[in-house]
């Protein structure tokens, strides 16, 4: 019996170690697509990178497909992409900027 | 010769499945864990869950399986052979959601479903003299059979509806390293096994870091009772 309660207490103490918990605010990210959730057509910006740096964008489907992709951009850019023939899901952004890789999760609809 | 080396592993439980003199039934509840995330994909699955933006205090069940444990004596070991048919739930990382202005409008979490069968193949050894406390380890096989991924989304001031598709990010197979502990209680056994994904989880190339971590907290009841020297 003392067995099986210290089983129960290690299993107990894994579930409390191992939960974790989320961030209270996330920061704004330079990088951004709109709209979000999108159906047709998103957009890229990039709002302000920090001084001095560039950033390079990749733009995936949910299989790891890239969509679009570009490197050396600076603060201000917009870009918009024709995803109409794409199907509905996840789409994932990957920003890089000075070394520190960013994913942002897009979402496309289907038109209704 | 690593997949060779598979391959043989899983012939040896194919074999142990044809010999299998033990027959248990398995219930589990499962949580999914991503080693290498940087975002809270395995915030607590117990609590309430207000269907809105946030996990608050609300209840989201995690996951659960069904599963079947052939075994055989083999000297003072055990060797074990489990499928198991199950759900594992994880979070997406927030999304912020903004508008055609590019004004930001809310966030909002996304819940994955993943429908996976799993093999495994242990060998157990026994840690007492009866034999009810005992250490498993192996090798495991995941796969995924369906995924979904279900959205919350800002339609206007506290105002929101969901909406669910496919999700094709996951890695279909995941190579896992069991490692279980169970104690036997007459036809029923307890037991808490940790599979290791040593393979990636998702296809993503920003995602090729992550592992999965499952923990599995299984009731077993014997069906059938191997005989034991």
């Amino acid at each position: 019996m003392r067995k099986v309660l210290w089983l129960v207490a290690a299993v107990g103490a894994m579930l409390f170690c191992s939960c974790e918990v989320p961030e209270a605010e996330p920061r704004l990210a330079p990088v951004n697509v709109f709209p979000n959730p999108f159906t047709n057509q998103v957009g890229i910006f990039i709002n302000e990178l920090p001084a001095g740096s560039s950033a390079s964008l990749r733009f995936v489907n949910d299989t790891n497909d890239e969509l679009f992709e570009a490197d050396q951009l600076q603060s201000g850019g917009v870009f918009f992409l024709d995803l109409s023939d794409e199907p509905s899901g996840l789409y994932f952004l990957e920003v890089e900027i000075a070394g520190e890789t960013e994913v942002i999760t897009a979402l496309k609809l289907e038109v209704e | 010769m690593k997949r060779l080396l598979i391959t043989a592993w899983f012939v040896a439980c194919l074999v142990t499945f044809a010999n299998a003199q033990g027959l248990s039934l398995r219930l589990s509840g499962n949580q999914t864990f991503l080693l290498g995330a940087d975002y809270p994909a395995s915030y607590p699955m117990i609590g309430w869950f207000q269907g809105n933006f946030e996990p608050q205090n609300g209840l989201l069940i995690g996951g659960f399986g069904l599963g079947l444990r052939l075994e055989r004596p083999m000297g003072n070991k055990f060797f074990e052979y489990q499928i198991v048919l199950g759900r594992s739930r994880t979070y997406e990382p927030r999304i912020q959601y903004i508008d055609a202005n590019a004004q930001p409008i809310g966030l909002g979490y996304g819940i994955n479903s993943n429908y996976h069968s799993t093999l495994i193949g242990m060998i157990a050894w026994p840690l007492d003299s009866e034999k009810r406390l005992r250490l498993h380890a192996g090798l495991g096989l995941r796969t995924v059979i369906v995924s979904e991924s279900k959205y919350w989304i800002a339609t206007g001031l506290n105002q929101s509806e969901t909406t669910s598709g496919p999700n094709n990010s996951l890695n279909t197979f995941t190579l896992l390293l069991p490692l279980e502990f169970s104690y036997s209680l007459g036809r029923i056994t307890l037991a808490t096994r940790w599979e290791l994904g040593i393979t990636r989880y998702s296809r993503i190339s920003s995602r090729s870091q992550q592992r999965g971590l499952w923990g599995h907290f299984e009731i077993g009841y014997d069906l059938q009772k191997p005989e034991t020297k």
